[in-house]
């Protein structure tokens, strides 16, 4: 009887390790935000930007890119949102070299390039903002979905994530954790 | 499943102890590298299975107790189903708590300490083992060996009780989680609480058990307080196989 449940006991122990062990060794990390699979190719954008340089997207190649459209009077939702890129990019440390932060205006009325400039070195000097005329703006609202209403105070609000090789990844609520993020990030950084 | 003689009872009691402490490791070790619940639940039901099983001598349940309705036999195996109809009505109100955990918290849990959870876990799973031999010991005849059992099962389980509301309440509350902060907070103090209110008249039975042993009112033949605190007290350890995965193990931290 003894051996019996020392047998048992042994194999049940040894089949649940076993299992444990496959398990462990086939994690694999996951995206934390909302993934578009299969990527799409971000659409090029063109626009000056808060340093009055022009600014092209496609040059960012070998960067992740996180863009984000707000304006720069928000009294709540684009600073917080802001607050959280830039506790994502702490937490990357050395490899926040290689992403790069962009803001797109959704106020074209109001916002300068330097309103920009100003508003985004609260946050981070790397920060990029990006202004234009009211049609050049809204051909960019166009290609990445944005809503935008009430002059730019009403406006969709994901975070959107590009990776290196261009293509449009996933996007994230603002509620993200900056942890998320910045995993997220560090996994489009090892592709 | 009667083995007759003692040291084979009492390595058996070993055996399965040994068994309970490396899938306890195990369950910590899914639960930190890996997060399977499915794991954790299988291994959970298996751990309990042990205990009912063999610790807790359910099957003592099915013995024939004989036509003599006045016998020993016959009074033991009434007060035998007596107290697990009792368990099992105990066992709305720890399922109930489990469920409603669940529920209100779904795949998230309270920020524990891991390390805490763990040596209370130990700490209570010790002393069914050596109420477990108390037991045996017992069932031999053996009052040394029962009352320096018994003793040890008392200190372990104060030490468990002394964990719990004297480490772990303290510095849940010291980190913000009060049973009226918020749902997670609630639910762990009632799910805490409820338990160790369990445990502790479980050590005054253990203490009532102890003191009528001293005074040599219990032998092998007749030693029904002895079998039923050893009962309810394992009975509180499968709470505890339980309520510790689904309060320290299962979930992502908010």
């Amino acid at each position: 009887m003894q051996h019996k449940i020392l047998w048992w006991g042994i194999v049940l122990i040894g089949v649940l390790a076993i299992i444990s062990g496959f398990m462990f060794f086939s994690i694999r990390p996951s995206f934390h935000g909302a993934v578009i699979n299969p990527p799409i190719p971000a659409a090029e954008i063109k626009l000056p930007d808060s340093n009055g340089a022009p600014f092209t997207l496609s040059n960012l190649r070998g960067k992740v890119v996180i863009l984000y459209f707000g304006y720069t009077n928000c009294p709540d939702e684009c600073p917080l949102t802001m607050a959280h890129l830039k506790l994502a990019m702490d937490m990357l440390g050395d490899k926040s070299k290689d992403v790069q932060v962009v803001m797109i205006s959704t106020d074209p009325a109001r916002d300068t390039a330097e309103a920009m400039k100003d508003f985004l070195g609260k946050f981070d000097p790397s920060f990029v903002g990006l202004v234009g005329t009211p049609d050049e703006l809204t051909k960019v609202w166009k290609d990445y979905g944005v809503t935008v209403e009430d002059s730019g105070e009403t406006h969709s609000f994901f975070i959107y994530m590009i990776d290196q090789g261009g293509n449009f990844r996933e996007t994230f609520l603002p509620d993200s954790l900056p942890a998320d993020i910045a995993a997220d990030t560090r996994l489009l950084l090892s592709e | 499943m009667e083995l007759n003689n003692k040291a084979a009872v009492l390595n058996q009691g070993v055996v399965i102890f040994i068994f309970l402490a490396v899938l306890t490791a195990l369950e910590f070790f899914v639960a930190i590298a890996i997060g399977a619940v499915v794991l954790l639940v299988v291994m959970a039901i298996v751990k309990v299975g042990l205990v009912i099983y063999y610790y807790m001598h359910i099957s003592k349940l099915n013995e024939d107790s004989g036509d003599d309705h006045h016998s020993l036999k016959y009074k033991t195996a009434t007060n035998r189903l007596g107290l697990w109809l009792f368990l099992l009505s105990d066992s709305f109100v720890f399922g109930g708590l489990l469920i409603s955990r669940f529920y209100l918290l779904s795949l998230t849990r309270p920020p524990l300490n891991q390390t805490l959870g763990l040596t209370v876990t130990s700490v209570l799973l010790l002393s069914s083992f050596f109420m477990n031999r108390a037991e045996s010991s017992m069932e031999f005849g053996d009052r040394k060996g029962f009352i320096v059992s018994i003793v040890i099962t008392l200190v372990l389980g104060l030490g468990f009780v002394g964990g719990v509301l004297g480490v772990e309440w303290p510095s849940a509350i010291a980190e913000g989680i009060t049973p009226s902060t918020n749902t997670a907070g609630a639910i762990f103090f009632m799910m805490t609480g409820m338990h160790a209110l369990h445990v502790v008249t479980g050590l005054i039975f253990l203490i009532v058990v102890l003191r009528n042993g001293r005074r040599g009112l219990y032998t092998a033949e007749k030693h029904w307080a002895v079998e039923a605190a050893a009962v309810y007290w394992h009975f509180i350890d499968v709470v505890w196989i339980f309520f510790y995965p689904a309060l320290y193990l299962i979930g992502k931290l908010i």
